[in-house]
């Protein structure tokens, strides 16, 4: 229990500053949205008997679409998808990121230079563009396939500057004096350097879980998203499709569009407050 | 002699998370004409933030809180930036321990001279390579090496050109803080002797800090010794080498391994250097003194002018009675 | 069995950087071989880039070199069963005790984690570590053990660091530039703990530094290294009254002594050219006492192994002539 106060106390430490805070209650905003949607949301999900095109009223807040769906509903739905894509996939881009990056940065030699030869024969390919490919081949779309798609194909710039940042860690004398101590390989990467980069791959931890975000709402946009989930990817996808524009349907684009840049604001919000109080630090300690 | 520059109850403060720092604590000492002063003192004690209050470059929030700098009569604190500036290279510069690194690393040593000539003198380009040419030959390095980049230099040769540089408009007093420290020392050798040799040409005003008192001692005429923020001895070097008075300057000798003589245990200084912002009642060396008395830990010494310099010691408080019995249990400390 | 505990032969270490094909080499030790006692201190004096740090690093192997053997009581250090055995023989105190402990980690853990690893705690861990960092002068030990590296000041980090290579129970501990990063009257007590554990251990010491003042403080023997070579080796009180090599003298008399009483006048070179000859002496250029023989053939060190070494072709007759 004293164990789990120390790691928030530390944890709270890294998240400083108004910027950090502010970016906090964002993103804690839109967790609460998603865990209660069900609740929140005025109408049931997918619900279509509603009149079409009808502009935000008392009834209708953020108005309806095309097909006579409650839009500020369908939002609520899709912030649970958007927020589980964004988590999920950022959080499976950070692991492979921060294994590949420690890995290739403190051993070095071959393994290092081969496993960076690979993120570079990755970096070439467009990211956007083997995400879409990969998901028109692939049979069904479901929410875990955009998962595993995005997840799997964004740690490639991650990986590299968890690499530097370990390059430049493996030269201090505390890794020396792990050596020396006679400290495994495992136990030097991941109990010794690890926690001192701990800040930086919480930063490209945030940028992922931006970037996937957006990857997804893209995905759906173009239409390779899980159909029947409603994302607001969907969304706006279905606003595209049915000419929104045309029929001024401002209240149909709008919504998705703000939601997804207020959420990256508050991931990049945060991450900007951890490599502040990251560097702050680092100043410090050469004091 | 002339005083040149007089330094009276300097304090210098900064505010940290934890409360005000007093950096430098009511320092008073001269510099005269012609005379190379130490400043000598272990880190965080606050000579290089006495240099730096002297030369204008404290950053904030450190700030001069009282006392008064004069050079050649002048006050100094109460100059405006422009005014100060008109002073700066021309009758005070400063040669610091990293300025080596800090020459501009993609523009030629030439430029950067004649740059540094022209801000403050009004004279014709080809003057000033002349004149740059006339200042590399003061350093013994080759004019060749103006058309060189500063990681063509060594680190003994980029210094030099720091010192070329800081000579060039003639100053009155030129601030060297640790300017040989990252240095080896066969090249510091070499710098020393050089600066040496052009003080005596030209006859300008060192003051010098370091915390290596041998080397101190084998340049310096007088010494001030700095301790948590306060000069607690100023003494000639002649004085100083005989014996040192205050129990710190002691310890302080007592650190460096010598060179000669018979090989014996030092003492060195017990314990550590107090934290700025509580620092002890009285004597702030106080918890580290071998000779501490009672009324070191209630009262601050007060700081006693005689004709050896400046004490600031309780032993040496009323007559030095206790003199004497210092100097039996110190001897042999050279 | 013989009684030195370390035996350097004939270390080199070539450093090659630059891409694939043009390759730049640097020879950062060249040939270096000496012995250790038992119980002795050996200082390394030179200056930096002298390559006494590659030295070190080989001897603790955290870098490999590029040829020569290191025996440790006769063993080599390379020897795969001895590599894992090699933190309990030979253990290293760094120059920057700031950045030898890890911010993340307590004292405690830094301590205790290498007496895990190596089941060198006879009762709990933890005592173990209360017991080193009393040992060290970390007293009382209590306040210290759960503390982090910010929260105590540099000379603690370093006896810290000596309580962690104590608790591996070396026999031989490698010192490189132990106080230079120190205030000096801090820097005098960790001279003073590592002489008291010296007499109270049995330790060898090899200690790496660039200061003649600490060297003849701390060694029994002092061996001068000059761009990767010996230039001389002996009994640390004769090398540092009566210097033999012109580059000991040069240090020598360039190392502040204000108490300095008679004025050796060796002519000092400066030294605008900092490459290093092709060929011959590598102190050719600054030499005062250069001759024609000097710039064309190598000089081997003159003298026996366990006395007075020297490079330089001033002492061929006096020094070969001891050895016959």
């Amino acid at each position: 229990m004293k164990k789990l106060k120390s790691i928030l106390a530390y944890l709270w430490e890294l998240i400083p500053g108004t910027k950090g805070v502010l970016g906090l209650a964002i993103i804690f905003c839109f967790i609460v949205i998603a865990i209660f949607g069900s609740y929140i949301a005025p109408y049931e999900k997918n619900y279509i008997a509603f009149e079409a095109w009808l502009s935000p009223s008392f009834t209708h807040w953020l108005g309806t679409d095309s097909y006579g769906q409650d839009i500020l509903s369908q939002m609520i739905y899709g912030t649970q998808t958007s927020l589980l894509v964004a988590i999920v996939a950022g959080s499976i881009t950070t692991c492979i990121g921060v294994l590949v990056g420690i890995v290739a940065g403190y051993k070095g030699g071959w393994i290092g230079e081969g496993l960076m030869r690979i993120v570079d024969l990755f970096l070439i390919i467009p990211t956007l563009a083997l995400m879409i490919i990969l998901a028109s081949f692939l049979p069904s779309m479901g929410v875990t396939n955009t998962i595993l798609i995005i997840g799997l194909l964004s740690w490639l710039y991650m990986a590299r500057s968890i690499r530097s940042q370990t390059m430049s860690e493996r030269e201090s004398g505390y890794v020396e004096a792990a050596r020396m101590a006679g400290m495994g390989d495992l136990e030097i990467m991941f109990r010794e350097i690890m926690p001192n980069i701990i800040p930086v791959i919480l930063a490209n931890l945030v940028l992922v879980t931006t970037q996937a975000v957006l990857a997804e709402a893209g995905l759906s946009f173009l239409g390779l998203g899980d159909p029947s989930a409603v994302s607001w990817g969907t969304i706006l996808s279905l606003a595209h499709a049915n000419n929104a524009v045309l029929f001024n349907a401002w209240w149909w684009i709008l919504p998705p569009g703000l939601a997804i840049a207020c959420l990256c604001f508050g991931f990049i919000l945060v991450g900007n407050g951890i490599l502040d109080r990251f560097q702050a630090n680092r100043g410090n300690a050469a004091l | 002699m002339v005083n040149l520059l007089e330094i009276n109850n300097l304090c210098i403060d900064y505010d940290s998370p934890r409360g005000k720092v007093k950096a430098v604590h009511n320092v008073s000492f001269t510099i005269k004409k012609g005379e190379i002063f130490g400043l000598v003192g272990e880190s965080g004690c606050g000579k290089s933030t006495t240099a730096f209050g002297i030369s204008r470059l404290l950053r904030p929030p450190a700030q001069i809180s009282a006392g008064s700098i004069t050079l050649n009569g002048q006050e100094l604190t109460h100059l405006s930036e422009a005014e100060f500036d008109k002073l700066r290279w021309s009758h005070i510069s400063i040669v610091l321990q990293s300025a080596m690194n800090n020459l501009n690393p993609v523009i030629k040593i030439q430029e950067q001279l004649i740059d540094a000539i022209l801000a403050h003198k009004a004279m014709s380009a080809e003057e000033a390579i002349n004149h740059a040419k006339y200042l590399l030959r003061l350093v013994d390095i080759n004019e060749e090496r103006l058309a060189n980049f500063p990681h063509e230099l060594s680190g003994g040769m980029r210094q030099r050109v720091v010192i070329a540089m800081a000579l060039a408009l003639q100053p009155d007093l030129i601030i060297m803080d640790e300017p040989t420290t990252a240095l080896d020392v066969v090249v510091q050798n070499g710098i020393i002797h050089k600066i040496l040799e052009l003080q005596k040409d030209f006859g300008f005003s060192i003051l010098f800090i370091t915390h290596d008192l041998p080397l101190m001692l084998e340049i310096c005429d007088r010494i001030g010794v700095m301790y948590a923020g306060e000069l607690v001895e100023v003494t000639k070097r002649e004085d100083l080498m005989e014996q040192a008075r205050h129990p710190y300057t002691q310890g302080l000798l007592e650190s460096f391994p010598p060179l000669k003589g018979e090989k014996r245990r030092l003492k060195g200084i017990s314990g550590h250097p107090p934290d700025l912002v509580t620092p002890p009642d009285g004597c702030s060396f106080h918890p580290r003194c071998p000779y501490a008395m009672l009324q070191c830990k209630q009262k601050e010494p007060e700081k006693l002018h005689d004709n050896k310099g400046i004490i600031a010691c309780h032993l040496y408080q009323e007559g030095g009675h206790r003199f004497e019995q210092l100097q039996t249990t110190s001897e042999g400390t050279k | 069995m013989s009684n030195y505990k370390l035996q350097v032969k004939e270390l080199n270490k070539i450093f090659s950087s630059g891409v694939m094909f043009k390759k730049d080499q640097f020879q950062a030790v060249k040939n270096i071989s000496f012995n250790l006692r038992k119980g002795e201190i050996l200082a390394i004096v030179g200056e930096s880039g002298s390559g006494k740090s590659t030295t070190a690093r080989m001897i603790t192997n955290l870098i490999k070199p590029t040829s020569g053997e290191i025996l440790y009581d006769g063993t080599n250090i390379n020897n795969r069963k001895f590599k894992r055995l090699l933190p309990e023989k030979i253990q290293m105190v760094f120059q920057d005790p700031f950045a030898a402990l890890n911010p993340n980690h307590t004292i405690g853990y830094a301590i205790g984690r290498p007496l895990e690893l190596k089941k060198k705690a006879k009762g709990t861990v933890r005592e173990r570590v209360l017991e080193l960092l009393t040992q060290v002068g970390l007293t009382p030990a209590e306040d210290f053990i759960d503390k982090y590296p910010y929260q105590i000041s540099g000379g603690q980090k370093q006896r810290a660091v000596i309580a962690r290579v104590l608790g591996l129970e070396p026999e031989v501990i490698v010192a490189d530039e132990p106080t230079s990063m120190l205030d000096v009257s801090i820097g005098i007590d960790i001279m003073n703990l590592m002489l008291d554990l010296r007499e109270e251990k049995k330790l060898s010491y090899l200690l790496i530094t660039h200061n003649l003042g600490s060297a003849r403080y701390m060694a029994d023997r002092i061996m001068v290294v000059f761009a990767g070579e010996v230039v001389e080796i002996g009994n640390a009180e004769e090398v540092i009254n009566a210097p033999k090599h012109p580059y000991t003298k040069l240090l020598l008399h360039s190392s502040p002594d204000p108490w300095r009483t008679e004025v050796e006048e060796i002519e000092i070179v400066e030294f605008a050219d900092t490459t290093l000859p092709k060929q011959g002496c590598k102190f050719q250029y600054r030499c005062p006492f250069v001759t024609e023989s000097c710039k064309t053939v190598s000089i081997p060190l003159y003298g026996t192994s366990n006395d007075r070494q020297v490079r330089c072709n001033l002492y061929r007759e006096e020094l070969v002539h001891e050895q016959a």
